[in-house]
């Protein structure tokens, strides 16, 4: 495994989601290459431990509460890590209720709003908040996205459509924001994530039609796998990549 | 055919209801469309996302993605029990957008983030309804049917190979209305779930 350690050292991460899951992968991989992480998500139990853990691995952790569908609550944590750190160099959108599954004929406007709020919405809520931060220190925002919003889904088109939207999101706020100094890009990853292993309990063959499509052979570690790709991004190795997505799926989806 | 001009209500940004109602009222007086045509509601001019309002990112963004759902779901369930063997008949769902949504532009975050949306539930529900009914993605030059999007916002673009088009009106009621046309031709069968691109050869990859 190639030594990341120093890569970050002296940034200051936020990652939205940061404590379970996707989040606490790529914050893990972020603090373990040396930046000082905000895990910032809405369950202070769960929260507080996964920093804790961070902690008690000598790294730099802390965790805010913030829901994501509350401008106020971004506002805050984004504002608290630069008053706590003195500046922000990455902000992580990784949060997203993506819960809403089935048909599009079972759409209404309660369960559009959902997505809407935690992916494109919270976006805009980031990247408003977090603007004058990252141009200060030419950072970057990378967003999580999916390969499903470039296949689309019979199963979840709700959700591929949000994932799809943030990747279209990425694509401008990059055109918009390069004069800037500030990267914007996606990762699309796929791994084994505690809502990833429920659905493979609930649905045993999951694990083997993942498996099928995946060149490489295994279902893709957060911390390992998923997170050395933010923080590549997040650091100057990535400093003339911009409005890209990056697809951390072990091959699965090669469609770009 | 019916020309429908849906009750928008942007600053909301939950329109599903309102469009889809407007299909529905459609289909009531013409019964299940052949072909329904849904040209998202466009911001007037560029405007930066740090000075962008709530209620402009809403309309620029999560509205036209509500339209698509409203549109889509009166659609899938208009054809929920049709029988899939009638394939020929099956209605054809185009969503027509500017080619800057496949690749973003400055000041049309929310534009962009919208057609990668639509682009995806495009190909969502085509997968999800089979020969029920199928999809297009159909991307323009932004100046052909978007009056608020100029040249200017081009400018991440490569110049048209064929040129622009000398009249926008007739650009539009000849070559598009024809590929529109030829899209929803019966003998079409094979194309769902996809994006084509017909703005005069301005975006070309992949």
């Amino acid at each position: 495994m190639t030594d990341t350690t120093s890569l970050l050292a002296g940034r200051v991460a936020l990652v939205t989601g940061g404590a379970a899951g996707i989040g606490l992968g790529l914050a893990t991989a972020m603090a373990r290459a040396g930046a000082a992480v905000v895990l910032a998500s809405r369950r202070p139990g769960v929260g507080e431990a996964a920093a804790g853990d961070l902690r008690a691995e000598g790294l730099d952790a802390t965790w805010v509460r913030c829901d994501v569908t509350v401008p106020d609550d971004i506002y805050a944590a984004v504002n608290g890590a630069v008053a706590a750190h003195g500046r922000l160099d990455c902000l992580v959108h990784n949060a997203l209720d993506g819960s809403t599954g089935g048909p599009v004929e079972g759409a209404n406007d309660e369960k559009w709003a959902t997505l809407a709020a935690t992916s494109v919405r919270a976006s805009y809520d980031c990247a408003q908040t977090a603007h004058p931060h990252l141009r200060s220190t030419t950072g970057s925002l990378v967003l999580l996205t999916s390969a499903a919003g470039m296949e689309g889904s019979a199963a979840r088109p709700l959700y591929a459509m949000a994932k799809a939207s943030q990747r279209g999101f990425a694509k401008g706020l990059a055109a918009e924001w390069g004069p800037d100094g500030i990267r914007v890009n996606c990762i699309a990853p796929v791994a084994m994530t505690p809502a990833l292993a429920r659905a493979i309990r609930h649905d045993p063959s999951l694990s083997e039609r993942l498996m099928a499509r995946t060149p490489l052979g295994r279902i893709g570690d957060p911390v390992n796998d998923v997170g050395p790709v933010a923080v590549f991004l997040a650091s100057d190795l990535a400093r003339h990549i911009t409005g890209q997505t990056l697809v951390v799926d072990g091959g699965g989806f090669r469609g770009l | 055919m019916a020309a429908v001009e849906p009750d928008r209500d942007p600053e909301l940004a939950t329109c599903i209801d309102n469009v889809g109602s407007a299909v529905e009222a459609a289909a009531a007086l013409l019964g299940t469309p052949d072909l329904v045509v849904h040209v998202p509601a466009l911001p007037d001019g560029p405007t930066t996302i740090t000075r962008q309002s709530t209620k402009a990112w809403a309309a620029s963004c999560e509205a036209p993605m509500a339209e698509a759902i409203g549109v889509a779901r009166s659609i899938g369930e208009l054809t929920a029990a049709s029988d899939e063997k009638q394939a020929d008949n099956a209605p054809r769902l185009i969503w027509i957008l500017p080619t800057t949504a496949l690749i973003g532009a400055a000041g049309y975050v929310g534009v962009g983030a919208a057609g990668e949306g639509i682009r995806a539930l495009a190909k969502g529900v085509a997968k999800q309804w089979g020969r029920r009914c199928t999809t297009t993605v159909l991307t323009v030059s932004p100046t052909t049917l978007f009056d608020g999007l100029g040249p200017a916002d081009e400018s991440s673009l490569s110049p048209p190979a064929l040129g622009r088009p000398q009249n926008t009106a007739i650009h539009v009621a000849t070559e598009i209305a024809s590929l529109v046309d030829l899209l929803a031709d019966p003998r079409n069968r094979a194309t769902t779930g996809a994006t084509v691109v017909a703005d005069s050869g301005t975006w070309m990859a992949p």
